[in-house]
């Protein structure tokens, strides 16, 4: 199970709990979002811009998402 | 020309200068046109009528006197309901901020006081600004004054429709996704969200810190124009606008043009042709990775909207309407390190739509890809499928919040069913005032409404 689907059934399953079934269509329209955010080609470039720092070697960038 | 727009901001700015009218009989028929009309449109949750026309007295007493303040003087304007003003409600339209009065005017508010504006109430909204249509509001939906069946656009809808049906020349606005240029486009006036920054969002409801802005609606650039400047406390700008044929326009399109009702996507080829033909240059432009300024963009809104309403939300849930209240629960669970890469890549637009710029005056581009949807849906058909609306709204405005660049939206046509088409214009950082040149020169050849 990736990173983002053990995040959304998390999310869905504490909103179930609290009574926001409604919020599922949306928490799963952010999910489509976060992947895509995660697999954007710019991030390792984009790292360098906030942290004012060199960005990672290649391979020590950290895990990632489909 | 005839109805609301007959007359400029400053035109009538003019005429109140020269002593040709009053401020008290101008400001008698806006609240007049408020009576008769806001039932139609909902526009105003709150209508100060008594202070109103006491500060219209005053405003005729000191221009009498020869102490004229400037073009705002004597001139009826409103604020979102999301801005401090002294002595009167700020209600977010919600009621979780039911009977709360502001002790005190936010910057914006006494700056326009200190400019001698005649404050006609608190206009409706989103609740909250969480949206983009202003049918969301414990006070009831915004309806578009052209066809009230239909969303006057959002957030800031009733500051729009105001300006539309003559309830006022001015009106305060805040723009976070595109929600003061997403209303002047979707009722046909113009809407100026200048540089993140410029004017203070103090006592200004927050949605998203990193996003918000504050700025003018109007009826025109000039009036738009004027009304920044005197949030500024700024003296008014004398220089012309540029010629066009000294103008080099940026036309962005690829994902600027992906998804486009073929109405609006006519209306603004026909502005082009325009400019072309009056001796501007158009050059064709792209922003990298524009793709994913939506992605972008709800990571970095909601955990910050959701972040400002975490104990209100938790203490009174039922206070918000339920799409708001579910909005503010989904940006809870946005991770801190989605939220970083989110800050990375409005970095990384931020430097793209600057390089887009460079060679050019203005990017140009649609306000939005539809016209005004219908209030009640959720989806509309536009080319070969569906589509969420609150997507669509949020989709060509959304990135200059991100990026924090200058940018205006201006009518420049009809669909055949007479919904107004938006022209939207984007500019240096911290030049707003030249993209204004701009906007005026452009208005100066496709007319104010």
């Amino acid at each position: 199970m990736t990173r983002v689907e053990a995040w959304l059934k998390a999310a869905v399953e504490d909103g179930a709990g609290r009574g926001l079934e409604d919020v599922r269509p949306l928490l799963e329209g952010l999910a489509r979002a976060t992947r895509a955010l995660r697999a954007a080609p710019w991030n390792e470039r984009a790292i360098s811009l906030l942290e004012r720092r060199p960005a990672p070697v290649a391979g020590n960038a950290g895990e990632r998402d489909e | 020309m005839s109805g609301p727009f007959a007359e400029t901001l400053l035109q009538l700015a003019g005429r109140i200068r020269a002593r040709e009218v009053t401020s008290t009989a101008v400001t008698e028929a806006c609240l007049d046109r408020i009576a008769r009309g806001n039932a139609r449109v909902n526009a105003f949750i709150t209508v100060s009528a008594e202070q109103a026309l006491a500060m219209a007295h005053d405003a005729d007493r000191e221009i009498a006197l020869g102490r004229y303040r400037g073009p705002l003087h004597g001139v009826p304007v409103s604020f979102k309901d999301l801005v401090d003003v002294a002595g009167m409600p700020t209600t977010a339209a919600s009621r979780l901020l039911a009977g709360r009065v502001a002790p005190s005017d936010a910057p914006v508010a006494a700056r326009l006081r200190a400019a001698g504006a005649v404050f006609l109430g608190k206009t409706n909204l989103h609740e909250f600004a969480f949206g983009t249509t202003s049918e969301d509001s414990a006070y009831g939906p915004v309806r578009n004054p052209v066809d009230p069946s239909r969303s006057a656009g959002g957030s800031s809808g009733g500051a729009a429709a105001a300006l539309v049906e003559g309830m006022g020349y001015a009106a305060i606005g805040t723009d976070t996704g595109g929600s003061i240029r997403i209303p002047a486009a979707a009722c046909g006036c113009v809407g100026l969200k200048p540089t993140f920054g410029e004017i203070a969002c103090d006592g200004v409801i927050p949605l998203s810190w990193s996003l918000d802005h504050v700025g003018p609606l109007a009826g025109s650039v000039g009036g738009a124009r004027a009304t920044y400047e005197a949030a500024l406390g700024l003296p008014p700008s004398q220089a012309a606008p540029p010629p066009l044929a000294s103008l080099r326009i940026g036309v962005l399109r690829g994902y600027f043009t992906e998804l486009l009702d073929e109405d609006v996507r006519t209306a603004f080829e026909a502005v082009l042709r325009r400019l072309e033909a009056a001796g501007a240059a158009l050059v064709e432009r792209a922003v990298a990775h524009a793709s994913d300024v939506a992605s972008i963009y709800l990571h970095v809104q909601l955990p910050e909207a959701s972040a400002y309403h975490a104990e209100a939300i938790e203490q009174h849930p039922d206070a918000y309407t339920k799409p708001v209240r579910l909005r503010l629960e989904m940006g809870r669970f946005v991770l801190a390190e989605d939220y970083v890469r989110a800050q990375r890549g409005a970095l990384l637009l931020r430097q793209e739509v600057s390089a887009a710029l460079d060679g050019c005056d203005a990017l140009a581009l649609r306000s939005l890809p539809i016209p005004a949807p219908p209030l009640g849906v959720d989806a509309v058909m536009i080319g070969h499928g569906s589509q969420p609306v609150r997507a669509l709204m949020l989709r060509l405005t959304q990135l200059f919040d991100i990026t924090r660049h200058p940018a205006i939206s201006l009518p420049c046509g009809r669909t055949p069913l007479g919904l107004p088409v938006g022209l939207q214009l984007a500019g240096r950082l911290d030049r707003t005032r030249e993209l204004l040149d701009v906007a005026e020169a452009i208005e100066a050849l496709i007319g104010t409404p």
